[in-house]
């Protein structure tokens, strides 16, 4: 993609063992253009929360590394920049909120140090960054952002404190926001204030998203374009509302089957997957999704498909949908 | 109307630490579960329902008010174990923090079975073991497997393996598909209904997740600081909601549905989470989130009345729209 801001090409996350190399991401291509918003859809374990950590170096390692592939932002290299210079993207330019707030913020300082801190290492003056600080945590829907202020993080809510790290993400206007699950431990009401507040910040300034969840449902509300990722591949890319009516991979298709929409009937039995999602570091030759697909032939367990162009999605899946009626 | 299995009364529970104010986690709950049905319970998250859940099942006793299993008051266990265990069974959202991991699932079946005296002999709590793994659709290859080598889906069936192992005629299931993977929910979800067809199961189903309490639930009760605000038949409640909390709550759940979002949905249910500890408010705890407050509503705490058949709300607008026009849903949608 000619216009992408942040672009992935081939990136691989896993272990170097003595003889051997261990993927739990297994070769990634995503790219989001700017004022885009880009979903990542998975279970645990298919690799959608390093895939998010890998683009800011912020991979727990070791054991884990980048063990192969492109970041690239704005026209910049990001793994092969130095601590230094990354240190200077991070916060600035792409933001990134986490799924526990509670483990992303120094329970000994007050809120107020923290955001500043960030803004100050970005250079702005003791009282610009004094007076931002106070900006964001109004724009982020906080009743009585003067006291969260001054608070420490052990006397907020759950729902406070992600807030609060979103204004922090927030604060240095960054022009892409990746976030990893921030509302999934959420209330729904609560989600609903920050998935709006996310989409006014991405009208106002044009910001890129990145939406790691696991809830359809927050995908369907909040981004334009899909990535579905199974066991450390994507598996179907596609834009949203295509996604949602036209599913190109069983595995997408299935996934939808299985929650209780609006047509499915009071206690009607539910479509389930059945088996559970494979560990991407012990997987057989072929597609890792055949274990569970209804519709899987011999191709499939010899050789795992690429993605391949499927009308205006791309599917990992030697089936074209209109041939899953086995 | 049928058997009613479990009944609380205007239970209410304090909470007092030396230090800090007052706790009021429940303010006068009533609910009752009939025979082979399902009460689900909705609310955001310092509402009082998991409180609620302990005292159903008699691991905490109210401060007021009553619980009544079968017709006989639920207390605590005093020492030994408690009499209603083999009425009512507990299952919680995270089947590995409920699941010893030094036990297989064979030992953790018969310590249950040996407890309540079920089965005397080791082969015959084996058998009864494989049987009940059987229920929750595990093979007894499942037996000897410690919880370390189960999935999600697999631990939170043979947690409810374990809770059916005395044959109780409720279950209380706090959030038991919230920790699990989105593909192995609907699998516990259509085992929740067949065994609540096979065995004649009662459940009292707590959740945060609308879509998966609407689709178990024959009723649904919402609950907003420590009380509940409307109660009635799961399509009502949900679809045609009388308190405006609750409309709220269901427009705020994300649709899986691209079709459904061309609108933003709903309207903001107030800028502020609802405090955890402390006083709500006088008169309507909900007035300071309610877009429909009126003055009534900040002197007055609404009692929770039938406003249509079967349908419960405590909204002194929903009573007043409702009287006016009885027809008409009182909460503009």
């Amino acid at each position: 993609m000619a216009d992408a801001l942040l672009e992935l090409r081939g990136v691989r996350i896993g272990m170097r063992e003595r003889r051997r190399q261990r993927e739990i991401v297994r070769g990634v291509d995503l790219a989001v253009a700017v004022g885009e918003k880009l979903g990542i859809v998975g279970e645990s374990g298919s690799g959608k929360t390093l895939t998010a950590l890998s683009v800011l170096g912020l991979l727990p390692s070791p054991p884990l590394r980048l063990l192969a592939g492109r970041i690239t932002y704005d026209g910049r290299l990001l793994n092969e920049l130095d601590d230094k210079a990354l240190a200077a993207v991070r916060g600035a330019e792409i933001a990134m909120v986490y799924q526990d707030p509670m483990t992303s913020l120094n329970p000994l300082l007050r809120i107020r140090t923290q955001i500043t801190e960030t803004l100050r290492a970005h250079g702005a003056d003791r009282a610009e960054a004094a007076e931002r600080t106070r900006q964001v945590l109004g724009q982020v829907g906080l009743a009585d952002p003067e006291r969260v202020e001054r608070a420490f993080p052990h006397e907020l809510s759950g729902g406070m404190l992600q807030r609060v790290m979103i204004a922090m993400a927030l604060a240095g206007s960054p022009r892409v926001l990746i976030a990893d699950e921030p509302t999934t431990a959420l209330d729904v009401t609560i989600q609903q204030q920050i998935l709006e507040l996310v989409e006014d910040l991405q009208v106002r300034t044009g910001m890129a998203v990145v939406w790691v969840t696991h809830d359809l449902g927050v995908v369907a509300r909040l981004v334009d374009r899909v990535a579905v990722m199974y066991a450390g591949r994507v598996v179907e890319e596609a834009a949203t509302a295509d996604l949602f009516a036209r599913p190109s991979h069983p595995y997408t298709a299935a996934l939808l089957g299985s929650l209780p929409q609006t047509s499915t009937g009071h206690r009607d039995r539910l479509t389930q997957i059945g088996g559970t999602p494979p560990d991407p570091t012990r997987l057989a030759a072929g597609c890792p999704f055949r274990w569970r697909c209804p519709y899987a032939f011999d191709r499939c367990t010899e050789e795992e498909p690429p993605l391949l162009e499927r009308g205006s999605s791309r599917a990992a899946c030697w089936k074209e949908p209109a041939a899953w009626a086995r | 109307m049928g058997e009613v299995i479990l009944r609380a009364s205007q239970v209410t529970k304090e909470y007092r630490s030396r230090r800090g104010p007052l706790v009021r986690a429940l303010r006068g709950v009533s609910i009752a579960v009939e025979a082979g049905r399902t009460l689900g319970i909705v609310g955001e998250s310092g509402c009082g329902k998991s409180t609620l859940a302990r005292l159903l099942v008699g691991l905490e006793p109210a401060t007021s008010g009553t619980v009544e299993l079968l017709g006989r008051p639920v207390a605590p266990p005093r020492g030994g174990r408690s009499p209603f265990a083999r009425t009512v069974q507990l299952v919680f959202q995270d089947p590995f923090s409920s699941l010893d991991p030094r036990l297989t699932v064979v030992s953790a079946l018969a310590e249950v079975l040996k407890v309540h005296g079920l089965a005397t002999s080791r082969e015959a709590r084996r058998a009864r073991a494989a049987a009940l793994l059987e229920m929750v659709a595990l093979g007894p290859r499942f037996l000897d497997r410690y919880p370390h080598e189960l999935s999600g889906g697999q631990a939170q069936r043979v947690a409810i393996a374990r809770a059916l192992a005395v044959e109780p005629r409720l279950l209380v299931l706090d959030e038991p598909t919230s920790a699990l993977d989105v593909s192995v929910r609907a699998e516990v979800m259509n085992l929740l209904v067949r065994l609540q067809d096979e065995l004649g199961l009662s459940y009292v189903f707590i959740s945060h997740d609308l879509a998966m309490v609407r689709h178990l639930s024959d009723e649904i009760a919402v609950m907003y600081l420590g009380a509940v605000v409307e109660q009635g038949p799961y399509g009502p409640v949900l679809e045609s909601s009388l308190h405006p909390y609750t409309a709220a709550l269901a427009a705020a759940v994300p649709v899986p549905d691209t079709t459904r979002h061309v609108h933003r949905d709903g309207r903001p249910p107030g800028s502020e989470a609802p405090p955890l500890t402390g006083e709500p408010p006088a008169g309507c705890p909900y007035h300071p989130r309610c877009a429909l407050a009126e003055p009534v509503c900040t002197t007055v705490r609404p009692t929770l009345d039938e406003l249509l058949p079967g349908h419960l709300a405590a909204c002194h607008v929903a009573a007043r729209r409702v009287a006016v026009a009885p027809g008409a849903p009182p909460v503009p949608g």
